[in-house]
């Protein structure tokens, strides 16, 4: 039986060095670093699992084992066990450490085939650095071809799940986290925007992972059953999940007739995509949350083509739908005068997260190659392929511009609507009061859903009022914490007890952001072994080494 | 490991590297000039002889290293062969 392992790059990741930059921890948190950057106490933290890696563990016919974030010596304990292959996922900022990587595994493991997969691999320079093989694109099928079995035998999908909590309470074992299962659906997006790293990594089309909604639905119902159904709340992983419309029909029927367990998913989508719903429709079978690319107000991508923009995210929140509205800094047309506006206009439509970022031109993208052509790429560093890159020149725009209006931006969202746990607080409780009386069952019970997350939060609101970041906001949270209390009930002792502790931790990590210097936990060693997926023998043609 | 190994084993990552026969190769000429190292070629080298003498090279100490007497003397250094501690390179 073959081996496999499949490994991440290695940490450390909050040491400045020449594999990181000073600030590299902080992306390793989906949400701290983007979705919920704001400053203040009340900024969101999760950290999502190496998805790609568990995906392809979970489909080969072949003792798999899957590292993430090893160190050095943990990632040359397994390359003394002996893989036939090892894979290593990177995404360009982890360039450097692939390098290492492959030098150890020569070294430790000298008869192993070397993979390396990720974005990393959009630069072609990859193969410079000697791996046997470079699997751009759909890694599960790449590495199905590579072992011999077909490629389309059905995927199983492997449980994953991530954490959610306030970033401040990441430290606290004893306060909740909400876990959210982790759900693909698909790769790749036809859409082709022109920066988009993911439309042009997966060559500008969708490749299906899960088949057709009832597989997506039994991953979903699995995952829930395994955690005692702890765990009923998804997001699934495809560019653009509203294009699908079988699929997220087939799904959305047979959780709105799963009357056991209230099964409810988040997405990426598109306005001209959901333009195309009945968004009703949806939120009786399951959809939350929508993640939606806003980019500009002067939305210069088909995409943003349908229902008007505002309009959409207000019927959303209306359902209790919560929104993530993302916009791009440093388009062709945007002048400094423009960026604030834009940033307004982003707090206009109340998204429940944010994310706002510099224009990446992305290695692979066509908008990469426009403007290396146009000679609009400042000297290239690996390791500062990230979101808030400077790598673009732009006429209107010194170095260092756009990441600060970027970083401003957050803080400009802050003052203006809020903390984003206030905003997912305050869209929750706007859907349960629109829903609770719909004559639809489905959407009562979606209601019910929504007041009990109101209820979940109300203690976080009790006694934090002077962490907010002005009167106006304060003024707000009080005006929906008094009428959720007027509409569910007084707080309970043990919510108000719970009301106390935050205050106290509140109080706590305050003093330690104003005296302390951010201490930063390297994430420890994950290891999860699978077995082999049985599947019949190939007859396709051998993959040629890069 | 002794002075002579390190260089015959810098040598011959570097002439895979290059592709270039370990016995044409010049351990005094420069690296970018002579033989094309770019920061690819660079990363590529450093990965390895970190690898194989088990010493970790940082971002200055890379930045020095201009010719193969360099990467071999660091080497040294650090490994020490050279009888004293590990000195800064002239850049």
């Amino acid at each position: 039986m073959q081996k496999v392992l499949l490994t991440s790059v290695f940490r450390p990741f909050g040491e400045e060095n020449r594999f990181n930059k000073a600030g590299d921890e902080e992306l390793l948190d989906y949400l701290a670093s983007r979705l919920t950057r704001e400053p203040g106490l009340f900024a969101l933290s999760s950290y999502v699992p190496a998805s790609g890696l568990h995906l392809i563990a979970a489909n080969l016919p072949a003792e798999t084992r899957v590292l993430e974030t090893p160190s050095i010596d943990e990632f040359v304990d397994e390359l003394k066990r002996g893989p036939d292959y090892v894979g290593i996922s990177a995404l360009i900022k982890g360039f450097g450490k692939v390098a290492k990587m492959i030098a150890l595994t020569r070294r430790y493991a000298p008869k192993a085939k070397v993979v390396v997969g990720g974005f990393a691999t959009a630069l072609d320079c990859i193969e410079e650095l000697g791996p046997d093989y470079i699997s751009k694109g759909d890694g599960v099928r790449f590495m199905r071809n590579l072992l011999g079995v077909t490629p389309e035998v059905p995927f199983v999908h492997p449980r994953m799940s991530a954490d959610i909590t306030l970033r401040i309470f990441r430290d606290y074992d004893f306060l909740a986290k909400e876990t959210i299962g982790l759900i693909t659906s698909g790769f790749g997006c036809p859409h082709a925007c022109d920066f988009c790293s993911t439309s042009a990594y997966f060559g500008y089309r969708a490749v299906s992972f899960l088949a057709d909604g009832t597989a997506m639905y039994e991953a979903m119902k699995g995952q829930c059953r395994e955690s005692d159904g702890r765990i009923n709340n998804f997001l699934i992983f495809e560019e653009d999940l509203m294009l699908f419309r079988q699929k997220v029909s087939q799904m959305g029927e047979l959780i709105e007739n799963d009357l056991q367990d209230s099964l409810g998913y988040g997405c990426f989508a598109t306005v001209k995509s959901l333009s195309r719903w009945d968004l009703e429709q949806l939120v009786a079978q399951g959809f939350q949350h929508v993640w939606i690319g806003v980019e500009s107000m002067t939305i210069p991508y088909k995409k943003g083509t349908g229902r008007d923009m505002k309009e959409l995210f207000g019927v959303l929140h209306s359902f209790g739908v919560t929104t993530t509205g993302s916009m791009i800094f440093g388009l062709d047309h945007h002048t400094p005068e423009m960026l604030p506006l834009e940033a307004g206009y982003l707090a206009s439509l109340y998204p429940s997260t944010a994310q706002v970022g510099s224009l990446i031109p992305a290695v692979g993208t066509e908008l990469r190659n426009r403007l290396e052509r146009e000679g609009r790429i400042r000297n290239f560093d690996y390791r500062e392929s990230d979101l808030f890159s400077d790598v673009l020149v732009h006429p209107n725009f010194k170095e260092g511009d756009l990441k600060a209006a970027t970083l401003k931006a957050y803080e400009d969202l802050y003052e203006a609507i809020g903390p984003s746990i206030y905003r997912l607080f305050d869209t929750w409780f706007s859907g349960y009061k629109n829903l609770r009386k719909a004559s639809r069952s489905a959407l009562r019970r979606r209601a019910d859903v929504y007041a009990r997350r109101v209820r979940g939060l109300l203690p976080l609101f009790l006694q934090t009022h002077e962490y907010l970041p002005n009167d106006e906001i304060r003024r707000r949270v009080s005006e929906t914490v008094k009428e959720v209390t007027a509409e569910l009930g007084a707080p309970t002792v043990t919510e108000i007890g719970l009301a106390e502790l935050y205050k106290h931790v509140f109080a706590l990590e305050d003093t330690k952001r104003r005296h302390l210097k951010p201490l930063f936990l390297e994430p420890k060693l994950k290891v999860r072994d699978y077995a082999p997926r049985e599947a019949p023998k190939s007859e396709l043609p051998s993959i040629p080494a890069a | 490991m002794d002075t002579v190994n390190v260089e015959e084993t810098v040598l011959k990552h570097f002439a895979a590297i290059v592709h270039v026969a370990p016995k044409k190769l010049d351990t005094g000429a420069n690296l970018a000039a002579e033989y094309g190292v770019d920061s690819l070629k660079a990363l590529k080298l450093i990965s390895e002889i970190e690898v194989e003498f088990d010493i970790d090279i940082e971002e200055d100490e890379a930045r020095c290293l201009k010719s193969l007497d360099d990467v071999v003397e660091l080497i040294k250094a650090k490994l020490g062969l050279t009888g004293t501690a590990v000195r800064p390179l002239a850049s």
